[in-house]
Parts: C-alpha cells; sequence; structure tokens
C-alpha cells in the first residue's frame, strides 16, 4: 500500500493570475493550424519542425509520402549538416516512407563532423541529434573526440552555446559530463518577468533548448539537475504564455519541452485550474478544477484534490475546510460544492487546493494553490423604488411616485431650474436579504434629442438606501433644457445579474432653449458655408429718350449757326492757298480729330505724342497765317 | 578592373539601400517592458514586417536609446508597447518624445492598469489623461464570459468606434475585446478624435475599492482609444489596453456574459491593423498633386486679373496607396479666393478622378488674393495650397464707351469742337462787303 503524503513542496510562487495554465483544447486547435502552414513542405526546416510537432500532438502527418518524396528530392550534397539532418530526423519520424536514402553517407557525415576538431556547435549539434535519430551508436573514439571539441567550444559561455552543449552532451555519455556543471551557469542568466516567467533573452527557441537540454541531459546522467521547482515552475508559466506562437519551428519547440516538463523522472509539472469561471452561486453552487499537465492530458500518477480551505476576505471567517473534490466522469476534472443550500453571503473568498499523490510522483506546480473565489448574488429590488421632484430651497417632503422592477413610469415628470429631482431606492440581495453596497450604483440621463450621456453617482446614505438629490439650479451650467431618459445601473463584481433599469423619463425646463442634436464631428472637418461676393449694383441711369432728346437739344446751336451762316450769306474770298493756312487748318482739325481717337482708344502717352507733332505744325502755321493777315490788315 | 568594378556595384547597392531606407520612411522603433511582448504581440509585428517596417526592439529603459542623432530623427516611428515603463533610459524622455511628434514623427502607445508616470506626461502632452494608477475600465453588463471576475475584459461594440473607414477600417466587425485603464479627453479639443469609446454602462476605477469620489471617466465619456493628428500632420495613438493587440486577444473567442451570441474570433485584429496603418502614415495620406489658374479662354496664367475677370482654378488631389499615388475623388473639395477674408468660397467640381475645377468671377475690389484650399477631413492628414495672386483695377480703356445717358455731353463736345473748327475757318477767312456809306 502506497502511503498518500501530502507534498510538502509549500510554494512562494503565487503563479496562478493566468487564466489557464496549461495548453487548452482550443490552444492545441490553433497550434494545429500553425503546424498545418508547413504542409505541403516548402523547406527542409519547416517540413522537420512540422512533422515533429504533429506527432508530439499524436496527428496524422498529411500526406506524408509527399513530405518523403519532397525529403529525397531535397537531400543532395552530403556536406551539409543541417540539411542532413532535417532529413534523416524527419525521415525516421515519419516512420512510414517506403523508398530509401543514403544512410550509410549521412552517417559518414556526422562521424565526420564529430571528428573534426573546427566543427561548429551547431555542427555537433545536428551531428549528435542526427545519429540518434538513426539509432546509429557513436563510437567511444568519437565520443571522446567530440566532447574535446566541445570543451574548446565552451570557453564562449553564451546561452545559445551551452544550450546546445547540452543537448550534444545527451549523445556522449560520461565523457561529456562536465557540460552538467554548466547548467547553474547559464539558468542564472534567465529574466524573471514581473516574478512569474523566467525566460532567456532570445526568446522561446532558446529558452525552450535550455530546458530540455537541463532535464534531458539529467536523464542520461541520473542526475537532479540542479534547477530548483520554483525556478521550472517559472519556466513553464513563460511557456504556456507562449501558446498564440505563430511559427512552426516556435510550436515544435513548445510542444517539446512541455512534454519533457510534463513527463519526467525528477520534476513532473502538474496545473490545477478553474473549469469555468472562477464564479460560483446558489444556482450553481459547485466549482470544478482541471488537474493535468503542461499539455492538457491527464497525470498519470495516482492523485486526489483536496480544498484545504475556504475563507471569507471580508472577516477571515472559515467556511469549509479540508474538504474531498469528486472526480468526475471526465477523468481531469474534480469538483466540490462550495456553496451551502441555504446560500452564502455573496463576496470574495479565498480558496486553498492541494493536490495530493505520492512522493515518487515528484509533482511540483500548483500543488498548493490559492485561489480567490467570488460567491455571486441576486439583486433584487423588494421595496418600491421612488422618484419625484421638490422645491431645491424648501424642506417639504418631495412628493413620491412609486416603481417596481423593471416598470417604467408612466407619465413624464417636469422638473424646472429651482426645483430638484429625488431618487431613492434599495437593493438587497436575494439569498441573505440583506442591503447590497455595490460598487456601482449610477443614475444615467440621456438627453432624447441630443444623445448625450451625463452620469450621477447614487449615495448610500445609510446602511439601507440609495438616494440621489440632483439639484437642478447648480447643475444648469452642464445640463441643457429637454427630455432626460432616466436609467439605474446597478453593478458589482459579486452580482451574477447587473440590473440596467429604464425608470422614467423626465422633461428639465432649465430657462434655456432645447440644443439641436450636435453633430457627430466637429465643426473644423466640416465643409464651410459658401461664400459668394456681392458685386456692385450699377448706378441707375435716366432713360435712353431724354438722353437722346438732350443729345438733339445740345445740337441745336450748330444747326443755329449754320442757319444764320446761310441767311446771312459768308464770303471767304479772303482764303489764299497756302501752306501756312493749309497747315493749319488741318493741325487744327487734326487736334480735335485726336482727341477723338483719344476718346475711342488712344491712351494718354499716345495722344500727347500725337500732340506735340500735330501742336508744333499748328503752332506754326498758325503764327504765320495770323501774321500774314495782319499784314493785310495794315496794309 | 573587376574588383573596382564589383567593390564600385556593391557601394551603390548598398547606397541605393540606404536610400531606400530612407525615403522608405518605415524606420520604427518599437519599446518594450520586456521582450516577452514582442513574442506575445507577434501577429501584430508581424504584420508590421510584411508591410515592410524595419523594426527596432529595445527596452524602454536600455540606456542606448536615441531618438535623433545630429539633429535628424533616426526613426520615422516610436511603438511604445511599456505600459509599466517608469522612466525611459538613454535620451529618451517625455520631452525628446514631444519634439519627435513636432518633428512629424507617428507614435503609437499601449498602456495598462498599471501605466507609468511617463506614458501620463506624453498623453497629456498630447491632450488626452490616462486615468490613475490601478484604474481600470470596468463593465459589468458587458463583460467577457472568459472574465477572470473584476469584469475587466471587456467586449467593446464595434458600433462605439468612430464613424471614419480610414482610421478604422469597418464598423462591422466582430467585438473588441480590451482590458486595460481609461482614457479621458477634453470633447472641447477638435484635434484628439475618440477613436472607440466605452458603453453607457461602463466606468474607470479601480476594481476593489468602493467608490467614493465621482470616478475620472464614466459611460461613453471613458475613452478605450484616442488618436490625435496634429497640425503638422504628425499622427499619435492611444489605447488604454497593451492587451487588445495580443496575439491572445487576436485569437480569443468572445461571448458577452450570459446567453449573449458567441463569435468564433474577436475583431481585434482587424481594428488594431488598420489602426496601426492609419498612424503609420499608410492611410489617409492625401498630397495636391498640382494646382493651375488662368482666365477663361487662356491656358497660361496672366500675371496679374483684372477685377471681374472670369478664372479657372484648378487643383489635382493625390491619396496614398501601398501601389503609390493614385487620383483621390471626394464631394466637399472647397476653394476660397482670399484677400485677409475670404471674398468667394464654393465647392470644387471633379472633372476626372482627382481632378478639380472651379469657374468664378473674381469681385470687383482690387489687391493682392489668394486662392486657398484647405481641406481637413477626419482621419486625412491636412491639405493646403495658396497661391497668391494680384487683382488690378480697371485701366481707363477698360471702363465702358458709349454710356446712352452721356450721349448729351458727346455731342455737345463734338459739336463745339466742329464749331471752333469751322467757325475759325470762317473767322479767319471772311472778307467783309466792302461798306457802302452814306457820302459815297
Amino acid at each position: 500500500m502506497r502511503s498518500l503524503t501530502l507534498l510538502s513542496f509549500c510554494l512562494a510562487v503565487s503563479c496562478c493570475a493566468a487564466a489557464s495554465n496549461h495548453l487548452s483544447g482550443y490552444d492545441r486547435q490553433r497550434l494545429q493550424q500553425v503546424i498545418d502552414s508547413a504542409f505541403p513542405p516548402k523547406n527542409l526546416a519547416s517540413a522537420h519542425y512540422g512533422v515533429l510537432a504533429n506527432k508530439a500532438l499524436n496527428h496524422a502527418i498529411p500526406k506524408p509520402e509527399d513530405v518523403c518524396k519532397f525529403l529525397s528530392s531535397s537531400l543532395s550534397d552530403f556536406t551539409n549538416i543541417e540539411q542532413n539532418y532535417y532529413v534523416a530526423s524527419t525521415w525516421k519520424a515519419i516512420g512510414t516512407c517506403s523508398g530509401n536514402i543514403d544512410s550509410a553517407a549521412i552517417i559518414k557525415s556526422f562521424n565526420e563532423a564529430l571528428n573534426k576538431a573546427t566543427s561548429s556547435i551547431m555542427d555537433l549539434y545536428f551531428a549528435t541529434s542526427g545519429l540518434k535519430a538513426l539509432g546509429s551508436p557513436i563510437s567511444s573514439q568519437t565520443q571522446k573526440k567530440t566532447a574535446d571539441t566541445l570543451r574548446t567550444l565552451l570557453k564562449d559561455d553564451s546561452v545559445s552555446n551551452i544550450a546546445h552543449a547540452l543537448h550534444i552532451a545527451t549523445h556522449l555519455g560520461k565523457e561529456a559530463a562536465f557540460a552538467f556543471d554548466r547548467i547553474e551557469d547559464v539558468l542564472v542568466l534567465a529574466d524573471e518577468v514581473d516574478g512569474k516567467f523566467l525566460q532567456f533573452e532570445s526568446g522561446l527557441g532558446i529558452t525552450a533548448l535550455v530546458i530540455s537540454g537541463t532535464f534531458g541531459l539529467a536523464e542520461e546522467l541520473k542526475k537532479d539537475p540542479p534547477i530548483t521547482p520554483q525556478q521550472t515552475i517559472k519556466f513553464a508559466n513563460y511557456f504556456v504564455s507562449r501558446r498564440t506562437v505563430q511559427t512552426v519551428k516556435g510550436a515544435q519547440n513548445l510542444l517539446n519541452v512541455l512534454s519533457i516538463l510534463s513527463q519526467n523522472s525528477f520534476q513532473t509539472h502538474v496545473s490545477v485550474s478553474v473549469v469555468g469561471s472562477k464564479t460560483v452561486s446558489l444556482e450553481d453552487p459547485t466549482i470544478s478544477m482541471r488537474v493535468c499537465d503542461l499539455l492538457g492530458r491527464p497525470v498519470t500518477a495516482q492523485i486526489g484534490l483536496t480544498l484545504e480551505s475556504f475563507v471569507r476576505a471580508s472577516d477571515k471567517a472559515q467556511i469549509l475546510s479540508m474538504v474531498k473534490f469528486e472526480q468526475t466522469s471526465d477523468k481531469m476534472v474534480y469538483q466540490a460544492r462550495l456553496v451551502k443550500p441555504k446560500g452564502e453571503t455573496p463576496g470574495l473568498y479565498h480558496m486553498t487546493v492541494s493536490v495530493t499523490a505520492s512522493a515518487a510522483s515528484k509533482l511540483i506546480g500548483n500543488v498548493e494553490m490559492p485561489l480567490d473565489i467570488k460567491i455571486l448574488g441576486h439583486a433584487v429590488f423588494p421595496k418600491p423604488l421612488l422618484i419625484g421632484t421638490a422645491d431645491a430651497d424648501q424642506v417639504t417632503q418631495p412628493k413620491f411616485e412609486k416603481l417596481t422592477y423593471p416598470n417604467k413610469l408612466g407619465q413624464v415628470l417636469e422638473v424646472d431650474s429651482h426645483q430638484k429631482l429625488t431618487l431613492r431606492f434599495t437593493v438587497m440581495e436575494k439569498v441573505t436579504n440583506k442591503p447590497l453596497n455595490v460598487h456601482q450604483a449610477f443614475i444615467l440621463l440621456t438627453h432624447q434629442t441630443t444623445k448625450e450621456e451625463f452620469i450621477f453617482v447614487a449615495e448610500n446614505a445609510d446602511s439601507e438606501q440609495y438616494k440621489l438629490d440632483l439639484d437642478l439650479s447648480s447643475k444648469s451650467k452642464d445640463l441643457s433644457s429637454g427630455t432626460y431618459t432616466i436609467d439605474l445601473i446597478i453593478g458589482d463584481m459579486i452580482l451574477s445579474n447587473s440590473v440596467l433599469w429604464k425608470v422614467a423619463d423626465v422633461k428639465l425646463n432649465l430657462g434655456s432653449a432645447v440644443p439641436s442634436p450636435a453633430a457627430p464631428v466637429p465643426a473644423m472637418y466640416l465643409p464651410k458655408h459658401e461664400i459668394k461676393h456681392l458685386f456692385r449694383e450699377p448706378e441707375r441711369r435716366p432713360p435712353v429718350f431724354v438722353s437722346n432728346l438732350f443729345t438733339g437739344l445740345l445740337l441745336i446751336p450748330l444747326l443755329l449757326l449754320f442757319i444764320m451762316w446761310y441767311k446771312l450769306g459768308i464770303n471767304l474770298s479772303n482764303f489764299s492757298f497756302s501752306l501756312s493756312t493749309i497747315g493749319f487748318h488741318l493741325g487744327l482739325g487734326g487736334i480735335f480729330c485726336l482727341f477723338g481717337l483719344f476718346w475711342l482708344q488712344l491712351n494718354m502717352f499716345e495722344t500727347l505724342k500725337y500732340l506735340l507733332g500735330l501742336g508744333l505744325v499748328t503752332f506754326l502755321s498758325g503764327n504765320s497765317l495770323l501774321a500774314k493777315l495782319a499784314n493785310q490788315h495794315k496794309r | 578592373m573587376a574588383g573596382f568594378r564589383n567593390a564600385l556595384f556593391i557601394i551603390s547597392t548598398f547606397v541605393i539601400t540606404y536610400i531606400s531606407c530612407i525615403h522608405g520612411e518605415k524606420e520604427t522603433l518599437v519599446l518594450l517592458d520586456n521582450l516577452a511582448i514582442k513574442e506575445t504581440h507577434s501577429i501584430f509585428f508581424k504584420s508590421l514586417k510584411e508591410r515592410g517596417y524595419a523594426l527596432t526592439f529595445k527596452l524602454a529603459d536600455d540606456p542606448t536609446l536615441v531618438l535623433s542623432k545630429y539633429g535628424e530623427f533616426v526613426y520615422d516611428h516610436l511603438i511604445i508597447f511599456a505600459p509599466s515603463v517608469e522612466e525611459f533610459g538613454g535620451a529618451l524622455s517625455v520631452d525628446s518624445i514631444t519634439e519627435f511628434i513636432d518633428g512629424g514623427g507617428n507614435v503609437l502607445v499601449a498602456g495598462s492598469s498599471s501605466a507609468g508616470d511617463v506614458l501620463r506626461e506624453i498623453a497629456s502632452e498630447c491632450g488626452v489623461e490616462i486615468d490613475d494608477e490601478g484604474a481600470a475600465v470596468i463593465d459589468h453588463l458587458n463583460y467577457e464570459i472568459s472574465d477572470g471576475g473584476s469584469h475587466t475584459l471587456i467586449v467593446a461594440d464595434p458600433e462605439n468606434l468612430i464613424d471614419a473607414p480610414v482610421i478604422v477600417g469597418s464598423r462591422d466587425v466582430r467585438p473588441l475585446l480590451y482590458q486595460g485603464t481609461g482614457l479621458i479627453a477634453d470633447p472641447e479639443n477638435p484635434l484628439v478624435l475618440q477613436v472607440l469609446t466605452a458603453s453607457s454602462t461602463a466606468y474607470s476605477h479601480v476594481p476593489d475599492q468602493p467608490i467614493k469620489q465621482f470616478p475620472h471617466a464614466v459611460g461613453k465619456k471613458t475613452l478605450l482609444i484616442a488618436a490625435l493628428q496634429a497640425r503638422n500632420n504628425a499622427r499619435v495613438v492611444f489605447c488604454g489596453s497593451l492587451y487588445f493587440f495580443s496575439d491572445e486577444a487576436f485569437s480569443s473567442p468572445v461571448q458577452k456574459q450570459s446567453g449573449f451570441k458567441k463569435y468564433p474570433l474577436s475583431g481585434n485584429q482587424e481594428v488594431s491593423i488598420a489602426l496601426s496603418k492609419w498612424v503609420l502614415k499608410e492611410n489617409g495620406v492625401l498630397r495636391v498633386k498640382s494646382v493651375a489658374h488662368h482666365k477663361v479662354g487662356s491656358t497660361v496664367p496672366p500675371p496679374s486679373y483684372t477685377i471681374m475677370d472670369d478664372v479657372v482654378y484648378k487643383l489635382q488631389l493625390e491619396r496614398k496607396t501601398s501601389d503609390g499615388w493614385v487620383p483621390h475623388d471626394v464631394d466637399d473639395l472647397q476653394m476660397e479666393f482670399v484677400r485677409i477674408d475670404p471674398f468667394v468660397r464654393t465647392t470644387m467640381k471633379r472633372q476626372s478622378p482627382g481632378s478639380y475645377q472651379v469657374v468664378f468671377k473674381i469681385p470687383d475690389v482690387y489687391g493682392v488674393y489668394q486662392f486657398k484650399v484647405d481641406y481637413k477631413r477626419i482621419g486625412y492628414t491636412n491639405i493646403y495650397s495658396s497661391t497668391q495672386v494680384s487683382v488690378r483695377p480697371l485701366e481707363h480703356t477698360q471702363y465702358e464707351r458709349f454710356i446712352t445717358s452721356a450721349y448729351p455731353y458727346y455731342a455737345s463736345s463734338f459739336s463745339m469742337m466742329l464749331g471752333v473748327f469751322l467757325f475759325s475757318f470762317v473767322f479767319l477767312h471772311y472778307r467783309e462787303e466792302p461798306v457802302k456809306t452814306k457820302h459815297e
């Protein structure tokens, strides 16, 4: 008879903030999608990781024959150790490949690499792993040689170097035990994040390589690995947090390291998590816990699950202790009833659960796990809600309308600026029938046209009753007139039924105009109003007839001149054909024509230019004409 | 010789890559709290990489951080996924980040309930406030079914996204998951855009402390994502939740608490990618390709216009896409003709895709004017184009010449001139009849 003892690893790590600390079925499905992207194979590396990851998930490889063909076709250059490794290990992993690959040549290339002193650490890693995959033993002489090369290479103690060295050492037997001492050195280089995770800076790949190498080497040498359970748990937390990895290589690394952590002879990680929500209520009084390994598979060891204590957070009263969980039809799920049939005070509770198992199973992880559980309550409104108005400055009792949940007040309340709007209500817990003090007791006023919202917090006046006195004279700056809908919001994380209750419509008369609905977009982002230039209006003009009449009248003096000259008779016999006479008259006529042209088309400077010529001619000829005429008169 | 040619080739390739790096405007600095964020947000970063961004991941307290060297910015974009950073390392500070924004750099900031003071200061420089430390957006009526019990993993309705497809893409997406702190923006500040607001029943408060004072953000005034496009077109996005961009949020199913519809996947990925396209200036970037103006009936611009000329003003607008610049079609492009104040403002007509024209009459007031196009729309970069022209009054030959009501004046002056001409002729050459005196 195996003695069941309570595991005494008391873990300081409170690791359980994450909703889930193992891969759920959904996570595995998602990883499967990532892995499926590797098929049909495009390159050797992704085919390799895709096949191995599919193996890890126990999933059939799609069209294995195509993959085999791809492998044999890509095997061309036997000196490329990396490619040889991918081909060899993938070929063996599929296992059902018809046809043949030249394994002798591959083994030869691997052994050559191992015996060469100048091989890089990657070559050694691929060669040893490749030989292992092909099932070809490494001769003790080669082991010794490789170990020597490895020792030289390890002078560079980068994380990646040591990680690969751990894996190489796994295949070198006693020769490479020195690598085991390096585990401690490399683990101190890990970064801690939020006190929850441990990881190496280069990410998932290297972290997985270090951890798988550590456990692999420990297994090989049959020595406890120098890694504390706390460290392992933090690494495990990190790996699980990376379950959204998007590359095939990452998915394979993750699945590989998680299966090592779930299944080894030193520290077997067990995950305890709540199934569904961390809340219980009178309707749903049991809590279900899932106990599984990191990959979400049942734990192989014989285990039980015990509720150690269940304590109310507010007054530390212990409600339950040492209750055994019962296994359900799903082997991994255990159940216990937390709420008594007559109900329990809703609120926050601290629960501690322990996994019990034989000491030989070496379980670590969530074996003694503190958990915060909420017992949910149900809000009810046993007394009617009171809504009414009162004068702000008077002490008269307001006139209240009574309302029961979930009805809405039939009429529209009218409130003006020197009144106040008053609400009174009581929230009770259904089971305990005690008044509830809720986190959110808001009154929401929504303007019906502008859709603007105003929220007021209801006061918890005495322990019984909530009240809101909305003095409108002091709120007139924020609120505007119009019809508002009043909603009551009651919410709390311990309520299973948070309430949004449409209470009433209220019309506020604050003296201001009812605003029109505000534009959803600020004015600066809208087209501006158009502007049309207003041209100056032309002045009013007299009728054409008047103008023409006066034009005619103005021509009369000229006409009169002609008539009178005709009557008088003109004797022009003084006229003599001389240059000065003709020049003067043509010049004068020309000047007048020039004025006409100036009016019609010429500008001033052109006119002046012509005028200069004409004026000179007219002046000179006029001068001589007048002199001639004066001489005539003298004679 | 061959070696020399090779070297030349290598150098020129290097120069070309260098130039394309500079001109690609894709250099992005990503600041993280810890390097795990690089992996937990891998889908988001992967999509950035696929779109050609050169991401440089650094811890936010890395002592070698610099944004600018010798007065030039080293990066075009800055992503701060470091909610809990208390102080930046190296030469990075609130001042240098504000300077980066003033210099046209784009910034994406994601916070959380434990947002540090530095983020708070950057936010307040940009007109956004982050709620107090420890505060989270709580919604007792719209929480996700997998919520841890404090109702802070909320389901945001895509209806509450801003109505601007250029920023957030389609609003017809699945519900969004959000877990983080609330933001507050001054509603009077038109530059801050409320990209995503919480629902009416939400509020931002410390979950396990009773509400003693009025919460800083309640109802729809609780901002989940705020965006700012500064006047220099630099873009800044604040999200109160780093979780919003995580692989987990991208790939989680969504179901509101009880009996609501279950969606197999959240809409976070679509919205995050659209938002990143906007903030990194892939979307909503406009430019003026060409501007032309001339008189009706001409094709070249005159040295100056005369009042009351009919004038044609043309402008071509282009939008940036992943395949280059394409014509941008709008219906509300306005042109202003401005002399201190606008005299004319009309909507331009689209002639062909991306090319707009307006024909109008210049006002009857002379002076120095500008053709101005100032196009600001939500989500798009501001377009501002102004072309200065002078408008002069009529020359004296350009006035009306034959005015009916002035005919009397014309007639009087011409009859006067004719009269003078004839009279001077007659007067000068008139011979008096010999006077027959009485004694003759």
